[in-house]
């Protein structure tokens, strides 16, 4: 059985009596590339926080290799790389010195990794950490997350402010940490494509549970739209199992259905004698569907 | 004009309805209540003095209710003198760096301009008007007299003199409780009191302006250093002898040897007050043309270029702390602004600063004398209460969360950045009293055989141990408003503690306080969560 990174069982945290996390129970596996889509304020920050022992939660509780996250031990630490949203550096220092100080914390440190990303993402070793640009400065931050080759790294919103060029190779970076497929990389985002371009699973917050979590594949497949068009008139209480969203107007109906079958479909042509386009929807669809409080 | 006054009035509201500026109002009210008490209550201002040959404040513990009252009309008011120009200055960067002050029209003449009239005029009522108050007082001239030792009251006097002359010159010559016939002093009140009042006047302005300058522009560890020269003076005893002397190398002494101040002091006060005006108006033009996004700009220029220089940490091989101790851990995790070398740069910087000022007087009689010594300890410790207070609550702050996830068990991970902090404050004491020490020794060295001397000495490396459990606990809080409390705080604590010097009991207490405080500090950081 494959060992799980993160197990979050039963979260629930609060600020200032509005609940964010409300029994949040979640596993991320070993050696997977996970996405967390959320909107903003969903509590993906909070999520990762508590996930990673930086906030306390209300009730339940984190493992991170099977130890609670709260107590790691320094063995547990140095399997874990971290990129917060906004990098939290050493403004005073110059990239080597920063570098050098961190490398010191880690048992192992890959320094012809490091190297070959700062001379990729054209960083200068003497350069000045208070002069970089923010972008600049998350460049930096990852590098460093990266540098003792993590076997979970966790990045809150990382590309953010990257560069479409240095998103690319941060991306690249990321495949490459989880090439061999025993790391584990869990990132929040809210750029779908770049989900959509290395992870292998996906994870969607809302309403402080995860709404759904599971393959990118099985989403993509799970969620269909269905443009429909019937011989007379729908009716106006045109309903269809598994739809999410339903716009229908005459004799059209646009549907965005969940776990349709092919039961379901063969179902509505025949009661309608409707003709059915089936569409695949794009990650930023889904997301967009799914978070459509306007659902029918 | 309707326009134009429209949008005066949407300006005024914005500053008026900012919760600082509610804040100040109120401690203004504080400051004004306690006058108006001790006016009815017909007390004259005497903030402290010499009991024998010890300098005294009147502490409420030991004064009751002249002592409460003291406190708020002139402690409390010293302390907000730097806090007005500081948030004034840090609200206009704010409104400067907003998109609308390069959009809308006339954004940044009216935020300049209601700043500049609320700042002035908080001023003007804080420092001046209070003055006014003394002309209710049967005996004003007393009250002028004794304001010579308030200094910001001081140049309200001259004020109270103008008043005076106006309303038929009502007052008692003489001040029953001195026994000082005050008919000569009233008669030469301008003569005597003009010009060392503007001199004092004058550098409350500079004093401003720095902060403000400080606050709107530029925040690098060399704008603090000019921001703690400037404020320093205000905080009380040492305003008299640092500037008003320096201004006018002379014997001020009105009852024995009379100099004319306005021949000595109106041409440098003259000249002061212009420089004041140029930098009002530079620092006027910077921010009308400051650019939009300002934090980005800020951001660069928070760094100085010497900083890198400065941080002298002891390089460590990849995993070269792994198995290291952990007094070898907590100084490599001492990575701050506060460099080693730059604590020592600051150090002597005060300290030759301090061995200079000496030169700018005719007469050094003074500095054997035992207020020299306790003046520069007071700096010093000053300068190491400030210095921590403001650099490691920041850095905990913006860094916690990424060190707390350095390969360390938790409790690990607080002894060391705990002990990193020591390590700090505990060589930002050793070099700022030791190099003191070396000047105490040059000017005035047989006061290193007096108790007094000690037992200050003590007070301010005891004062310091209160000062760490402060800032330990304020920075769990990560709060801006929690570190300058503790700032605040620890500032008041050392004032206190040194002008009790002579009674080392309090200073153990507070340093047990330290202690205790920092015991729970630690406790408490295994269950802090690390929301930046």
């Amino acid at each position: 059985m494959t060992e799980s990174a993160v197990i979050i069982a039963g979260l629930c945290k609060s600020y200032r009596r509005h609940p964010v996390l409300k029994r949040l129970s979640w596993t991320v596996p070993a050696g997977s590339v996970v996405g967390l889509l959320g909107k903003n304020g969903a509590g993906k920050t909070t999520l990762i926080k508590c996930a990673l022992g930086l906030l306390h939660p209300e009730s339940g509780h984190s493992l991170i290799f099977s130890e609670s996250a709260w107590s790691l031990d320094a063995a547990t630490k140095a399997r874990i790389g971290y990129v917060p949203q906004t990098a939290g550096l050493y403004a005073w220092m110059r990239i080597k010195q920063l570098i050098a100080y961190t490398a010191a914390f880690y048992p192992r440190w890959n320094d012809k990794l490091v190297q070959s990303l700062l001379e990729q993402w054209e960083l200068s070793a003497d350069q000045r950490i208070g002069r970089l640009s923010v972008g600049t400065q998350q460049k930096l931050g990852i590098i460093l997350a990266l540098g003792h080759e993590p076997d979970l790294l966790v990045l809150d919103e990382p590309a953010a402010s990257l560069d479409p060029a240095a998103r690319r190779d941060f991306l690249k970076a990321v495949l490459s940490v989880a090439a061999d497929g025993t790391r584990t990389v869990l990132f929040s985002t809210h750029i779908t494509s770049d989900l959509e371009r290395v992870a292998d699973r996906v994870a969607l917050l809302k309403d402080g549970h995860i709404a759904h979590d599971g393959p990118l594949d099985s989403l993509k497949d799970s969620v269909k739209r269905w443009h429909v068009s019937a011989a007379a008139p729908l009716p106006a209480d045109f309903v269809v199992p598994g739809a999410v969203r339903s716009h229908v107007e005459g004799t059209e109906a646009l549907l965005t259905i969940r776990d349709g079958t092919p039961g379901v479909l063969r179902e509505v042509e025949q009661r309608y004698g409707a003709a059915i386009n089936v569409e695949d929807l794009s990650l930023e669809d889904i997301f967009l569907e799914l978070h459509d409080d306007r659902v029918s | 004009m309707t326009a134009f006054l429209k949008q005066l009035r949407q300006v005024w509201l914005a500053w008026a309805n900012w919760p600082v500026f509610r804040v100040m109002f109120w401690v203004m009210a504080l400051q004004w209540f306690a006058v108006w008490c001790q006016v009815r209550l017909g007390m004259f201002y005497d903030f402290g003095g010499y009991r024998g040959n010890t300098f005294e404040f009147n502490w409420w513990w030991t004064h009751g209710i002249e002592g409460l009252l003291d406190f708020c009309d002139h402690v409390i008011p010293v302390l907000l003198v730097p806090a007005v120009p500081l948030m004034i200055g840090w609200k206009l960067r704010k409104e400067m760096a907003d998109w609308r002050s390069a959009l809308a029209p006339r954004f940044r003449f009216l935020h300049l301009l209601v700043a500049a009239v609320i700042g002035a005029a908080i001023l003007l009522v804080m420092a001046v008007a209070p003055a006014a108050l003394a002309l209710m007082q049967r005996y004003a001239s007393t009250w002028q007299w004794n304001w010579g030792n308030a200094p910001v009251y001081y140049h309200g006097k001259q004020f109270v003199a103008f008043v005076d002359s106006i309303s038929g010159n009502r007052l008692h010559f003489f001040d029953e409780v001195h026994g000082i016939d005050l008919r000569i002093y009233s008669a030469h009140f301008m003569h005597y009191d003009f010009w060392p009042a503007m001199a004092q006047m004058s550098w409350l302005l500079l004093t401003v302006t720095c902060i403000a300058w400080v606050a709107a522009s530029v925040s690098s560890w060399v704008g603090l250093v000019v921001l703690l020269f400037a404020a320093a003076p205000l905080l009380g005893y040492g305003y008299n002898f640092y500037f008003f002397r320096l201004l006018a190398p002379v014997d001020y002494d009105r009852g024995r040897s009379f100099v004319d101040p306005g021949a000595v002091f109106g041409g440098p006060v003259l000249l002061l007050f212009a420089f004041d005006g140029l930098l009002l108006a530079l620092l006027w033009r910077r921010l009308y043309l400051m650019p939009v996004g300002l934090d980005s700009v800020r951001a660069d220029e928070r760094v100085p270029w010497l900083s890198g220089m400065l941080v002298g940490l002891k390089r460590q091989p990849p995993g070269g702390l792994m198995n290291a101790g952990i007094w070898r851990r907590a100084a490599h995790r001492r990575a701050m602004g506060l460099g080693r070398r730059f604590i020592w740069l600051v150090a002597v910087f005060t300290a030759a600063l301090i061995l200079c000022s000496p030169l700018s007087y005719s007469s050094q009689q003074w500095f054997v004398h035992g207020d020299f010594a306790f003046a520069a300890i007071l700096t010093a410790s000053l300068i190491s209460v400030l210095a921590l207070g403001l650099s490691w609550p920041q850095r905990f702050a913006e860094l916690s969360e990424i060190e707390l996830l350095r390969p360390a068990p938790r409790n690990q991970c607080a002894r060391e950045i705990g002990l990193a902090m020591l390590y700090d404050a505990v060589e930002l004491a050793v070099a700022t009293l030791g190099t003191m020490c070396v000047v105490i020794a040059i000017w005035s060295p047989s006061i290193f055989s007096t108790w007094m001397f000690w037992n200050t000495l003590a007070a301010a490396v005891l004062s310091q141990v209160l000062t760490f459990g402060l800032l330990a606990s304020a920075m769990l809080e990560q709060s801006t408003i929690a570190s300058m409390i503790a700032v605040v705080l620890s500032t008041l604590a050392l004032l206190i503690l040194m002008f009790e010097a002579n009674w080392l009991a309090p200073s153990i207490a507070a340093a047990a306080i330290g202690v205790i405080l920092t015991v729970h500090a630690y406790r408490r950081w295994l269950l802090a969560e690390t929301n930046t």
